[in-house]
C-alpha cells in the first residue's frame, strides 16, 4: 500500500484558505476567542470546547476545503494558519481525534487490533462452541453451585 | 487504550483519514460491487477494472475522489471487514490482482474464481486478436479492391 496521498487537483492556496476558514468560523475574527482557541492543548476535559472547535475546522477543512479523504499530519499542521499564527494545541489535537476515531491513519487499516477497537460491529467473528460453552458455564455457574 | 499503549504513534507524514467521509466512499465502492452483482451477475472483477469502473461512473456514484491510493486504503478497509476478498492470478507469468464481492458471511475466494478470471482475460484476449484480424482482413480486402480498378483503369487505356 502507498503511503503518499497527493490529491492534485485541490490546490488551494493558502490565503484563500485562511479568508475561508474566517468567513466559516466568524469567532475567530473576536480577539478574545482567538486568543483563547489558539492556546496549548493538554487533553484535559474542561478544553472540549477547543476540542470541539478544532474537530470542526479540521473537517471543514477535509470537506469543504481540500475536498479531499485524506491529508498527512504535517499538511493538516501547516495548512491552519490564521493571522499569522498557527494554533500551538492542533498537533494534540490532531493526536486526540485519531484517538477517538474521528481521523484514521492509514497505517493503522491492515491492523486487526485497530479494527477491534474502532468498528468492532464490523468485524464480529462467530464464536466457537468452547467459548460458547465457557462463557455460559462461567455465566450461570451460580446455578450449579 | 489503543493509542495509550503505545502501539501507535502517529507520524507527520502519515495520510491521516476523514472517518465520516472514508466511511462513505466506502459505501459507495460497496454499491459498485453489488450493482456489478446483481446487474451483470458478476462477483469477481480485477483491480484495474474496478478503477476503470469508477472513472467511467464518477458521477453516477458521486465519488469526489479518484485518488489510487485512497482506493487502496478503501479495498483494505473492506477487506479486513470482510466485505470484499483480494486474491493475485498468475496469467502468462503476469500477477493480475483480483477482487471478490462476498455477498454473504460464507463467501470465500475458490479455485473457481481463479478459473474466471484466467477465462474471461483468455476470451478478451481471444477476442482482441479476431477483432485485429477482422481489421486487417476488411484492409486488405479494401487494397485489393483498390488494386483491381487501378488494373481494369490500365487495360481499358
Amino acid at each position: 500500500m502507498r503511503l503518499s496521498y497527493n490529491n492534485k487537483n485541490n490546490v488551494v492556496k493558502k490565503e484563500e484558505i485562511e479568508k475561508r476558514i474566517l468567513e466559516r468560523f466568524s469567532n475567530l475574527n473576536d480577539n478574545q476567542q482567538y486568543h483563547n482557541l489558539f492556546c496549548s492543548y493538554d487533553f484535559h476535559e474542561n478544553e472540549k470546547n477547543m476540542l470541539e472547535f478544532w474537530k470542526d475546522v479540521i473537517e471543514f477543512l477535509f470537506e469543504s476545503v481540500k475536498n479531499t479523504h485524506g491529508m498527512k499530519l504535517e499538511d493538516i499542521i501547516e495548512t491552519i494558519k490564521i493571522k499569522g499564527k498557527k494554533p500551538l494545541g492542533l498537533n494534540n489535537i490532531t493526536h486526540k481525534l485519531i484517538e477517538d476515531g474521528d481521523l484514521i491513519p492509514s497505517s493503522m487499516l491492515s491492523n486487526d487490533l485497530y479494527y477491534k477497537k474502532y468498528f468492532p460491529e464490523l468485524v464480529q467473528t462467530k464464536e466457537s462452541w468452547g467459548g460458547w460453552m465457557k462463557r455460559n458455564i462461567s455465566k450461570y455457574s451460580f446455578i450449579i453451585i | 487504550m489503543f493509542f495509550k499503549d503505545k502501539q501507535y504513534a502517529p507520524k507527520n507524514n502519515e495520510v491521516l483519514l476523514n472517518r465520516k467521509m472514508f466511511l462513505e466512499y466506502n459505501e459507495q465502492i460497496m454499491k459498485i460491487f453489488e450493482d456489478l452483482f446483481h446487474e451483470e451477475d458478476l462477483e469477481t472483477i480485477t483491480q484495474a477494472e474496478m478503477k476503470q469502473i469508477l472513472r467511467r461512473n464518477v458521477l453516477f456514484y458521486k465519488i469526489k475522489d479518484l485518488d489510487d491510493s485512497l482506493l487502496d486504503y478503501s479495498l483494505n478497509f473492506l477487506e479486513k471487514t470482510k466485505k470484499l476478498s483480494r486474491f493475485n492470478v498468475k496469467i502468462e507469468g503476469k500477477e493480475i490482482l483480483c477482487i471478490k464481492y462476498l455477498k454473504d458471511e460464507n463467501s470465500c475466494v475458490s479455485l473457481k474464481d481463479n478459473a474466471i478470471v484466467n477465462l474471461t482475460l483468455s476470451i478478451r484476449k481471444l477476442d482482441r486478436t479476431v477483432t485485429e484480424l477482422h481489421n486487417r482482413i476488411e484492409e486488405t480486402k479494401l487494397k485489393a479492391k483498390e488494386f483491381l480498378l487501378k488494373k481494369e483503369k490500365q487495360v481499358k487505356v
